[in-house]
C-alpha cells in the first residue's frame, strides 16, 4: 500500500510533464532541442559581420555572424545564445534564414518573421525582436567594417 | 491586459518609432513605492543595515505570539502589511532589482523591447565572454574566481549608479542599471553552477 503511494506520488509530476511541453509550439522545441549553426566565425575576418545583442530585462545574450560571398549573398550564419529557449530558438532560425539571401533581403527581416515561423506566444515576442536586432548588427557591423577598409584603400 | 499585448504588438512593427517613443516615455509610476513603505530616503546607497534592523523590530512587534489576543480583523491587516513590507525589503535589498526600482518610480522604466543600445557593444561583448566564461568553468576555484570579479564589477557599477541618480541624470541611470541586469544574471548563473 505504501509502496504502490509513492509510486503515485512520483509518477504525477512526470505525468503532468507534457502538458508543459505542449505550451510551445512544436516548431519552438525543434529548434531549441536541435538547435542549427550554433557556434562561432572569427570577428575580425573581413567577410565576417558581428551582432552582439542584449535584453536587459532578463540578462539574455545573444551573438549571431554572418560570412558574406564576394556576391553579397550570406554563405553562412551562426550563433550563440545565452538565454530561454524561446531566444535560442529564434536565433537559431535566424541563422537559417538569412543563409543565400543578399544584405537587403537580409536587413528587411521583421520579428514577426521569425516569431510567426516559431509560433512563439505574446510574452516571447522580445525573443525574436532579440534575433532581428542581432542580424541587422552584424550587417551593420559588416558595412562599417568595408567602410573603414575602404577608407584605408583611399588614403594609400 | 489584452489590450495591452495588442499596443505592444503594434509597436513592434515599426522598429524605428518603437525606439523613438520609448526614449521619450515616461510613464507615472503605477506600482508601490517600496521605499516609502520602508521610510526610507529614495536614493540607491541605501543603508541596508539600518533597513534590516527597522525590518526585524517590526517583524518581532507583530510575531503571532504577541497578537493572539488582538482583534481578528488587525491581526489580518498586519500579517498583509508584514507581507508587503517582506516583499519591499526583498527589492531594496538587491542592487539589480533597487535601481529597476528606483527608475520605475521616476517614471522611466527599463524597456523589455531594448536590445543592446544603451550598453553598448562592447559591455554586451564583455558579457558575452562572461557567461561562456561560467558555462566552460571545470572547478569550484574558478567559479569562485568568476563569483568574485562579477561581484567586483557589481560594486564599481552601484557605485557609479548613487551618483547618477544623486544627480538625477536618468539617462546615465538607465545605462547603468541596465548594465546592472545583466552581472546580476551572470551571479545568478555562477550560483546556480555551484549548487
Amino acid at each position: 500500500m505504501l509502496a504502490l503511494r509513492r509510486l503515485a506520488l512520483t509518477r504525477a509530476p512526470a505525468a503532468r510533464l507534457p502538458a508543459v511541453a505542449r505550451a510551445y509550439h512544436e516548431n519552438v522545441i525543434n529548434h531549441y532541442e536541435n538547435p542549427r549553426n550554433v557556434g562561432k566565425m572569427n570577428k575580425d575576418d573581413p567577410d565576417v559581420g558581428t551582432g552582439i545583442v542584449g535584453a536587459p530585462a532578463c540578462g539574455d545574450v545573444m551573438k549571431l555572424q554572418i560570412r558574406v560571398n564576394d556576391d553579397g549573398t550570406v554563405k553562412e550564419a551562426v550563433f550563440k545564445t545565452f538565454g530561454c529557449g524561446s531566444a535560442i530558438a529564434s536565433s537559431s532560425f535566424a541563422t537559417e534564414w538569412v543563409r543565400g539571401k543578399t544584405l537587403e533581403e537580409c536587413s528587411t527581416i521583421k520579428n514577426t518573421d521569425i516569431s510567426s515561423q516559431l509560433k512563439l506566444p505574446p510574452v516571447k515576442m522580445h525573443c525574436s525582436m532579440l534575433a532581428e536586432d542581432a542580424i541587422k548588427a552584424a550587417i551593420k557591423d559588416l558595412a562599417e567594417k568595408r567602410r573603414l577598409k575602404e577608407g584605408a584603400s583611399q588614403q594609400q | 491586459m489584452l489590450l495591452h499585448a495588442s499596443r505592444r504588438a503594434a509597436a513592434r512593427a515599426a522598429p524605428a518609432a518603437r525606439r523613438g517613443a520609448q526614449r521619450l516615455q515616461t510613464r507615472p509610476p503605477s506600482g508601490p513605492d517600496y521605499f516609502a513603505l520602508t521610510e526610507c530616503e529614495r536614493r540607491f546607497d541605501l543603508d541596508l543595515t539600518a533597513l534590516h534592523e527597522r525590518y526585524k523590530s517590526f517583524m518581532v512587534q507583530i510575531h503571532p505570539d504577541k497578537l493572539a489576543r488582538r482583534p481578528a480583523d488587525e491581526q489580518q491587516e498586519l500579517a498583509s502589511r508584514a507581507a508587503t513590507l517582506t516583499q519591499a525589503v526583498g527589492v531594496l535589498r538587491d542592487p539589480a532589482q533597487r535601481a529597476k526600482h528606483l527608475l520605475e518610480l521616476h517614471g522611466r522604466p527599463l524597456g523589455e523591447e531594448a536590445t543592446g543600445e544603451s550598453v553598448g557593444a562592447p559591455f554586451l561583448a564583455q558579457m558575452l565572454d562572461a557567461r561562456e566564461a561560467v558555462e566552460e568553468a571545470k572547478s569550484e576555484a574558478e567559479l569562485h574566481r568568476l563569483d568574485r570579479d562579477n561581484d567586483a564589477l557589481v560594486q564599481t557599477l552601484s557605485a557609479a549608479l548613487a551618483g547618477a541618480f544623486a544627480r538625477r541624470d536618468l539617462d546615465e541611470a538607465s545605462r547603468l542599471t541596465a548594465q546592472l541586469q545583466y552581472l546580476q544574471r551572470i551571479g545568478a548563473e555562477i550560483r546556480q553552477r555551484r549548487e
